[in-house]
């Protein structure tokens, strides 16, 4: 039954599934609770940009999505906080504008939409030995960060304007916690795919809000889950040749809608 | 001697915009004074307190708290603060009212600092003071309006402030919780020495609880202990003269009876 863990790519993929499972529902939480959900799918689009571009220059499109990602999760948060456009609007533009180049650079490098497909739907048996190395190095500093900061990022959550009239430097921690995200959605794309990260970082929390007692429980029961359907759909698109990102989703979704019948 | 007040401004003006929202604005509060902010939609009320939480920076004049600039004040001199959308928290928040009162003490304790023994006990006391210890465990969204104000009130207090601002702190409470409220402001002003500034549109409520009233309409328009207080004449200049002063009692008894 175990016989898939003597192949080197299911201990890779389960790996970067782990550490993917773990930081996304974490940082998941944070966003979901201050409705900004659809930020995970706007930087999902602009980590499209970096594939592409890293697929273009020939430079590693994981590194690629991570710096561009980051720098763009930067600049939604500025224009954000200048208050002239809305918040929504302003990831619709991201969101829009990063696809339409990404066709563009797809359009231009002839012959990388192969390349591109295991980036969209996720593709574990192409991830390289160093792509898991990136993906575990970013996962640990992104946990890490996550919880150093933890009671910070609550208070900037529950009322951003309360932590800064407390004194709390609100800006860096919402920059932080953007830029986690980027993170987080550029090392999930190999497992989930570009189009289904969102969802690993929404569902799992959205369901675990529905059993939490407390905001803690509420972050634990949701990397809980979050683990559960990584690994099980890792495991079962193995044996069932399913797409690995769908199949986790899908279990995710499973959870939730489970979760619609139980009352807290 | 210049005496050191808690609070002053030296003719502040505020602007948004093209637009005045507050202007020329000089008062000083005394340590441990009660005061009740009253004035007209548009006054100026909630800006007032923004700008004493520096949330605000004002466009001319000077603000002090304890006799320090509040660019540097806050580093200070701890408030505490009771927003007025506290009222209408996002229900499905998944906080326990523990961990909302425990959140007053992050920006106090710093980056970097784990929760200590002493932040236990002053989270423990600020929670037996409003008398919410036992609602601990619930999630804040399953709380009754005056249970909500309390735990924020014990959160503000789990900051140990010297001053706590209000901004409209009874809305959707009912009338026994507003009772039970104002008599913990009372304690917390008289006991313990908080000052307390309490914004509200409920003059009736307002003149009865505070010491002093400080009207507020663009500009100061008056500063007097509530005893002064007359509200025809208050209600004559800010409104049209045949209008009745409007309490939020009516709204408190429609919702809960």
């Amino acid at each position: 039954m175990i016989d898939f863990l003597q192949y080197d790519f299911m201990i890779r993929a389960l790996a970067a599934g782990i550490a993917i499972a773990l930081i996304a529902p974490m940082i998941g939480t944070f966003l979901v609770m201050r409705r900004y959900a659809y930020m995970a799918d706007t930087l999902a689009h602009i980590a499209l940009v970096g594939v592409a571009l890293g697929l273009l220059l020939n430079i590693n499109p994981v590194i690629a999505a991570v710096v561009i990602t980051i720098v763009a999760a930067l600049g939604i948060e500025q224009i954000r906080q200048n208050k002239k456009i809305l918040s929504e609007a302003v990831l619709a533009l991201f969101l829009s504008g990063s696809l339409a180049i990404a066709i563009v650079l797809v359009n231009l490098g002839h012959g990388v939409n192969t390349d591109l497909a295991s980036f969209l739907f996720g593709s574990i048996a192409t991830v390289a030995p160093h792509e898991v190395a990136i993906i575990i190095i970013l996962g640990i500093v992104a946990l890490t960060v996550i919880l150093i900061f933890y009671k910070e990022f609550f208070l900037v959550t529950f009322d951003e304007e309360l932590a800064y009239a407390e004194g709390l430097p609100t800006k860096t921690f919402n920059t932080l916690l953007v830029m986690l995200a980027g993170i987080a959605v550029a090392l999930a794309m190999r497992i989930v795919g570009i189009l289904l990260i969102g969802a690993l970082m929404v569902i799992p929390v959205t369901t675990a809000i529905q059993f939490g007692r407390s905001f803690r429980q509420t972050f634990l029961i949701a990397i809980l889950l979050s683990l559960t359907a990584t690994i099980t759909g890792l495991v079962l698109s193995y044996f069932l040749d399913l797409a690995p990102g769908g199949t986790i989703v899908i279990i995710a979704l499973i959870f939730f809608i489970f979760s619609l019948f139980t009352k807290r | 001697m210049h005496t050191i007040h808690c609070i002053e401004f030296n003719d502040v003006s505020f602007q948004y915009l093209q637009t005045t929202i507050l202007e020329h604005l000089s008062f000083q509060i005394p340590r441990g004074a009660y005061v009740g902010i009253i004035g007209p939609n548009g006054g100026g009320k909630t800006t007032l307190l923004k700008l004493i939480l520096g949330l605000l920076k004002p466009n001319a004049g000077t603000i002090s708290i304890f006799g320090h600039d509040i660019k540097t004040a806050k580093k200070h001199f701890e408030m505490g603060y009771v927003p007025q959308k506290m009222a209408d928290i996002e229900k499905k928040f998944p906080a326990t009212v523990w961990e909302i009162v425990a959140s007053g003490r992050t920006a106090r304790r710093g980056v970097f600092h784990w929760q200590t023994r002493q932040d236990k006990k002053i989270i423990e006391q600020s929670m037996a003071l409003t008398n919410v210890t036992h609602l601990q465990k619930r999630l804040i969204g399953t709380l009754s309006g005056g249970e909500r104000q309390r735990v924020f009130i014990a959160r503000a207090l789990a900051r140990e402030p010297k001053i706590l601002i209000l901004d409209e702190p009874t809305i959707g409470v009912d009338i026994k919780a507003q009772k039970t409220f104002y008599t913990l402001l009372n304690t917390l002003n008289k006991k313990f020495g908080i000052t307390i500034l309490l914004v509200s549109h409920d003059i009736d409520v307002v003149a009865e609880q505070v010491e002093t009233i400080l009207c507020l309409n663009k500009t100061l328009m008056c500063q007097l202990p509530s005893r002064s207080f007359n509200k025809k004449e208050y209600v004559e200049q800010f409104y049209e003269k045949t209008a009745k002063p409007v309490t939020h009692e009516h709204e408190a008894l429609e919702k809960y009876s």
